[in-house]
């Protein structure tokens, strides 16, 4: 039976955490701090079909639907009741233009090569497995059509005013690793982020690019930083029992901790951000 | 060979500044000039990011006459500034007496307008100026220069040299994540080499944080108003970016400088350093890096003393 498990394709192979993190990352703020949904490298023009690999409760797959009611788009994520969600979404908004589906993480994707202009991933990477990555873009390119794109962006903490915070991040780090969700053995960043580039770069794709963005942490930054906040530290405290299993952390100390760091980010003086870097590139000749 | 005798020769002076006064622009023999050059990159570096801003746009120069640049450097700031305000006032302040010199010959070949430099006592950086005496302070990579026990001070310090009403900017960068794996070894030593000289706001001391996101906190401990901050995220890498890549090498990454405090700190040996330097060289050659980083400017204004009143 292993036997078998090991010799299909595990292409989607994900860690065990991957669906809180999607939650956690798929959040509306996110998507307005990229300010495009699509690099601006990317002639809208050309672009027909979009595939969202990963796509949570479908808020940037939604979002690209309203935008461009002529794009097609589909989203597929592993889990049910993130699909189920999303459908739920675009039902509400009325998108016609937007389809949903949940795939089997042992099977390659059911398109047929060539059948996307633009494939997207976001934040599916942090919690992917790393010995992964290459499959992956390799089956992505396979997707994508002549002169299509992919993009991949994903998400680096960087630093906050919140003590608190700051160390539950390098807890929640250490959970990423142990989990096999970082490719970064020589720092105490992920390192995801900062290599979805030279991914691209690696699988000889043409006219790869990156951007660099801030998330701002701060409570009075934008009307949206205060519900994102709450969603971060419900994000952290969604990732408890996996830091806990691991033996990071006490989990009195856990809980005290978010305590403080809500203390601390929503005092009118906290101060912090986080990195979204997103990376392009053209599939050639 | 020649930095294995520069770094020889400091050794003498080893016990005589205590850790948290090293300047870190000015060690070494002979490196002065080349990090001089270095600073001048940054400012330009910083000012592409920040879209040519010289001030976050919050803060209304329209009162604004008398300015101090805290910790200048070769003066980049203060002559782009006294420029563009030639009827303001610009005072540049520097523990360093030969980067002072460097900053007055870069104003007098720059036209620079209404501009001072003045060189302080490393040792007792007393400002001497008068209470009350600036409308704007600006201190740029403040939390590299000074530890976290000398910040209450220096904050108490900066806010009664400004005007009640007076504005203060506070202006850092900090390191991101890199891509490749000696930047990244590099650059966890360089945090551990801040924390040992107690710079370092990471909770683990493994990675260059030196508290830019504070700035807000420290100014509304001395109970300034109108806080704000503003981000610029900065890139180091790709193909087409050689000047981040410089900024990287030359000054984030300084070869002389990492060399010369991981010896004072005692924090790895030289020989790992060279061989990890040279290796970094190496990867910022290739077409895949990509490193980010993030400048943070945040400003306040010090109470009107009826605002003060209020208060208390």
């Amino acid at each position: 039976m292993e036997q078998q498990e090991t010799s299909r394709p595990q292409y989607w192979q994900e860690t065990a955490a991957s669906e809180v993190a999607r939650l956690f990352f798929g959040n509306p703020y996110m998507m307005e701090s990229l300010e495009d949904l699509l690099p601006p490298e990317i002639d809208l023009t050309q672009v027909h079909k979009v595939l969202d690999i990963g796509c949570g409760t479908g808020e940037w797959a939604c979002r690209l639907a309203k935008a461009h009611p002529q794009f097609h788009v589909i989203g597929i994520d592993t889990s049910h009741q993130l699909i189920q969600a999303a459908v739920d979404q675009a039902a509400k908004e009325g998108l016609r233009s937007v389809a949903f589906y949940q795939f089997d993480t042992a099977q390659s994707l059911e398109f047929a090569s060539e059948s996307f202009d633009v494939v997207h991933v976001h934040s599916l990477a942090s919690f992917i497995s790393t010995a992964m990555w290459s499959k992956i873009l390799e089956e992505m390119i396979r997707l994508i059509k002549l002169n299509g794109w992919i993009n991949i962006v994903d998400y680096e903490q960087g630093s906050t005013s919140s003590p608190a915070f700051n160390r539950l991040s390098v807890v929640g780090l250490a959970g990423v690793r142990a989990l096999g969700g970082s490719v970064s053995p020589s720092s105490t960043t992920q390192g995801v982020a900062a290599r979805l580039y030279s991914f691209l770069v690696d699988a000889g794709m043409i006219d790869v690019a990156y951007t660099v963005h801030a998330v701002d942490y701060g409570v009075n930054s934008h009307p949206g930083t205060r519900q994102f906040l709450d969603d971060l530290v419900t994000g952290m405290v969604n990732f408890k029992p996996f830091v806990l299993q691991l033996g990071l952390i006490e989990s009195g100390l856990f809980d005290r901790l978010i305590e403080q760091a809500k203390e601390e980010l929503y005092a009118p003086d906290s101060c912090g951000y986080a990195y979204l870097i997103s990376a392009i590139g053209r599939k050639g000749f | 060979m020649r930095h294995q005798e520069g770094i020889a020769g400091m050794r003498e002076e080893k016990d005589d500044l205590p850790l948290e006064y090293i300047d870190m622009r000015d060690i070494g023999s002979g490196q002065l000039t080349g990090m001089m050059s270095a600073l001048q990159f940054q400012h330009k570096l910083f000012l592409r990011e920040m879209k040519g801003e010289l001030l976050p746009p919050r803060i209304p120069l329209e009162n604004v006459e008398v300015v101090l640049d805290f910790i200048c450097g070769p003066g980049s700031w203060c002559v782009d500034f006294s420029k563009k305000y030639p009827e303001k006032q610009v005072y540049g302040v520097d523990i360093n007496q030969a980067i002072i010199n460097h900053a007055r010959e870069n104003a007098a070949q720059s036209h620079a307008g209404n501009l001072d430099f003045i060189a302080i006592d490393r040792r007792n950086p007393v400002l001497p100026f008068p209470a009350h005496y600036f409308d704007l302070i600006r201190l740029q990579n403040g939390t590299g220069f000074f530890t976290r026990a000398q910040w209450p001070r220096l904050m108490a310090e900066l806010a009664s040299l400004l005007k009640p009403g007076g504005w203060l900017n506070l202006v850092d960068f900090e390191m991101g994540p890199a891509s490749l794996p000696a930047v990244e070894r590099l650059l966890a030593l360089l945090g551990q080499i801040l924390a040992r000289m107690d710079r370092s706001t990471a909770p683990d001391d493994k990675f260059p944080i030196t508290g830019s996101a504070l700035g807000p906190h420290r100014m509304s401990q001395q109970f300034f108003t109108n806080i704000g901050y503003q981000l610029y995220p900065v890139d180091l890498g790709g193909w087409n970016n050689p000047v981040g890549r410089a900024y990287l090498a030359w000054s984030v990454v300084r070869p002389e400088m990492i060399l010369y405090l991981a010896e004072r700190t005692e924090i790895s040996n030289p020989e790992e350093l060279q061989v990890l330097l040279h290796e970094m060289q190496r990867e910022l050659r290739q077409i895949g890096f990509c490193g980010v980083g993030m400048l943070l400017s945040s400003f306040g204004r010090k109470p009107l003393a009826e605002e003060s009143r209020n208060m208390s």
